[in-house]
């Protein structure tokens, strides 16, 4: 075959498989929510790794963030969570994902500067507030913690994952009374709820 | 503290390894660096727990705990200036909190620079953290200082007041309990170019004994032999005239002794007689009372005595300084007066000082004490080792050293000499000036001592 021949035939399969992944995408989200669903989480990845370069836009990089998320590769995932952020930088729900892998990489201190940055634009969101007082907690920054715990309960009064985090903050401050008042209150409505319960043990303990 | 001391126990000595690891993986992540600095604390790596603590410190802006870890560490690490600092710095930063100031208690424990002084501070903090409110286990650091101050029994209450397990390792080691000492010394005196003394030998036996540190008493009996020449200087036609004396001195000494939590006093009753050809007796008594005045421990001490030959007053007052836990300097001032009971001589009197210096090394087995003595002497009585120095002549200057070593967990032997100037006021020269004999004193013992001894791992 000569050298012009093959090029030819080359640039027709090149381009007759760009057609088709480009017209394939749809099915190819379909196909790795599917996959996600049975927990198959490397083929989902699979699936999106199959979509063309022009069609990697703001929700590729999402999706990918969040199934690198689910395998394990934070590294990856914080690094296709900032790819998202870039392509939708005023992104709430980028930043909320780009937390994720930073604070299982227990980079605290990067994670509560996105939170910072996400509360700036919408200071009441949810996971912000209650993954910066995460954050904060897991800095030692108690009293912080603590502030940001409140904030969260302020807005969600019934959220006993944030009032048990608020009596382990005030526990960690000495704050022997208030802890054993916030335990108390968890268990009152979640009687099974494991942390309130150890929570309340501590403070028995001192 | 008590959030630290949960850490502590948590926290396995092997466990150090997986920490550092998981400290360098994640240096952002506080909860390791406490957990490392926590094991570094049981560990006793100073080095660590100061790196771990300091991250923890800062990741938390300065959390209570973490300070707190860092005080200890620093302790630990043998940087008291700092531990302390920052304990000074941890109570501004949480006022009227009783973990900051059992913290500051902490630090001033361990503080080597003064330790009678820190010791003080110490159960001050200590017992300030407990008006607060703080945990009952503070008791023990209150217990703990007042053993640093001698007061095993101050120290049992306070332990006896808390059931955390440092209160029951404190309350076994201050239990109430007696305590038994002996020691042997025996020593040679030589006297050069004195009139007539040559050389004296003695040798003393002690027994005694103690409950916990409130109570004493003790027996010491001493013999002195005394050889001499008399005229030796003389001469007559048919040559030098030389006759040999001899006599012997024999000494009772009973002893007791007090104390508060800083006070306290040591009595001492003393009976000689010289048998031979020298016909004397001595009844002395006094003794010294004493009183801990951060930094310092002052004394006085008063004697009187009743010799054959006349009477005996001294006075005394003295200071000692803990400079640090192994080393201590003390000085003090002391008049002696003898009035004779006939003959023309009226009354001695002389005022001397004194400086000395000891080491008394905790992880050591060696000590060392020295001392000068400036100024006259009539007839002192010597407390720390009793004995009475009844020479005719007073005693101008000295200066002692002695060394001991532990033999064993509570065997001591020691070893000293004394140096000293002997004024002859029948030989004076004719420039007003004294004549002085040189006497130089040895002596070597072995002290045995059974009975409970308090200590404390940091």
């Amino acid at each position: 075959m000569s050298i012009w021949i093959r090029f030819t035939v080359a640039a027709m399969v090149l381009g007759v498989t760009s057609a088709a992944v480009a017209s394939d995408d749809p099915r190819l989200y379909q196909a790795s929510y599917d996959l996600e669903s049975i927990q198959d989480y490397a083929g989902a990845l699979g699936k999106m790794d199959q979509i063309g370069g022009e069609q990697q836009g703001y929700v590729y990089h999402l999706r990918r963030g969040w199934l690198l998320y689910l395998l394990g590769r934070h590294g990856d995932s914080a690094a296709a969570y900032r790819a998202a952020v870039e392509a939708a930088p005023d992104s709430l729900e980028a930043r909320q994902g780009l937390v994720l892998p930073l604070m299982a990489m227990k980079r605290w201190l990067d994670a509560e500067a996105v939170c910072v940055e996400l509360l700036s634009a919408a200071p009441t969101d949810y996971r912000g507030n209650s993954r910066l007082a995460f954050i904060l907690y897991s800095m030692g920054r108690y009293g912080a913690a603590a502030d940001r715990y409140e904030v969260v309960l302020t807005l969600y009064p019934s959220d006993v994952e944030m009032r048990a985090g608020l009596g382990w903050s005030l526990l960690k401050q000495g704050k022997t009374a208030e802890a054993r008042s916030a335990f108390e209150a968890v268990l009152q409505v979640a009687p099974s709820h494991v942390s309130a319960r150890e929570g309340l043990d501590a403070v028995a303990s001192l | 503290m008590i959030g630290i001391l949960m850490l502590v126990g948590l926290v396995s000595a092997g466990a150090s390894e997986d920490l550092q690891q998981a400290f360098a993986r994640w240096p952002e992540d506080y909860a390791t660096a406490a957990a490392l600095g926590a094991a570094a604390l049981a560990d006793h790596d100073g080095t660590w727990a100061v790196r771990a603590w300091t991250r923890a410190a800062a990741l938390s802006n300065g959390n209570l705990e973490s300070r707190v870890g860092l005080v200890r560490a620093y302790t630990l690490a043998g940087a008291h200036g700092e531990a302390t600092s920052r304990a000074h710095d941890l109570v501004e930063a949480y006022p009227h909190t009783p973990t900051a100031l059992a913290t500051l208690g902490w630090a001033q424990r361990w503080q080597p620079r003064l330790p009678q002084r820190s010791a003080i501070h110490a159960a001050r903090s200590y017992e300030a953290a407990l008006q607060l409110g703080g945990t009952d286990a503070y008791h023990c650091g209150v217990g703990w200082s007042r053993v640093q101050l001698g007061d095993r029994m101050g120290a049992h209450h306070a332990f006896a007041k808390t059931s955390a397990r440092c209160g029951r390792e404190g309350t076994a080691a201050t239990q109430p309990a007696w305590s038994t000492w002996g020691t042997t010394v025996g020593g040679v005196t030589r006297f050069v170019e004195h009139p007539w003394r040559t050389r004296s030998t003695h040798m003393g036996l002690q027994a005694g004994l103690q409950r916990s540190s409130q109570v004493g008493v003790d027996i010491t009996a001493r013999r002195v032999g005394l050889q001499g020449v008399e005229a030796r200087t003389r001469s007559t036609p048919a040559g030098s005239s030389a006759t040999p004396i001899r006599a012997r001195q024999d000494e009772i000494w009973l002893g007791g002794r007090t104390r508060a939590r800083r006070v306290g006093v040591d009595a001492r009753l003393g009976w000689a007689r010289t048998v031979g050809d020298i016909d004397a007796t001595a009844l002395v008594m006094g003794g010294r009372g004493w009183a801990q005045l951060s930094p310092v421990t002052l004394g006085i001490t008063g004697f009187s005595g009743a010799y054959s030959d006349g009477s005996h007053r001294q006075m005394g007052l003295d200071v000692d300084l803990p400079v640090t836990l192994d080393w201590a300097v003390s000085s003090g001032v002391q008049h002696t007066r003898f009035v004779a009971a006939s003959g023309p001589s009226g009354a001695q009197t002389g005022t001397m000082g004194w400086v000395g210096a000891r080491w008394l090394p905790r992880t050591h087995p060696w000590s060392a004490e020295a001392a000068v003595r400036i100024g006259r002497e009539v007839r002192p009585v010597r407390l720390a080792s009793t004995a009475v120095w009844n020479f005719e002549e007073p005693l101008l200057t000295s200066g002692m050293l002695s060394a001991g070593r532990l033999l064993g967990a509570r065997c001591t032997g020691f070893a000293g000499v004394e140096v000293g100037a002997l004024a002859v006021p029948e030989q004076a020269p004719p420039d007003g000036s004294l004549a002085a004999h040189t006497v130089v004193a040895g002596h070597m013992g072995l002290r045995v001592q059974s009975g409970p001894r308090a200590e404390e791992r940091r």
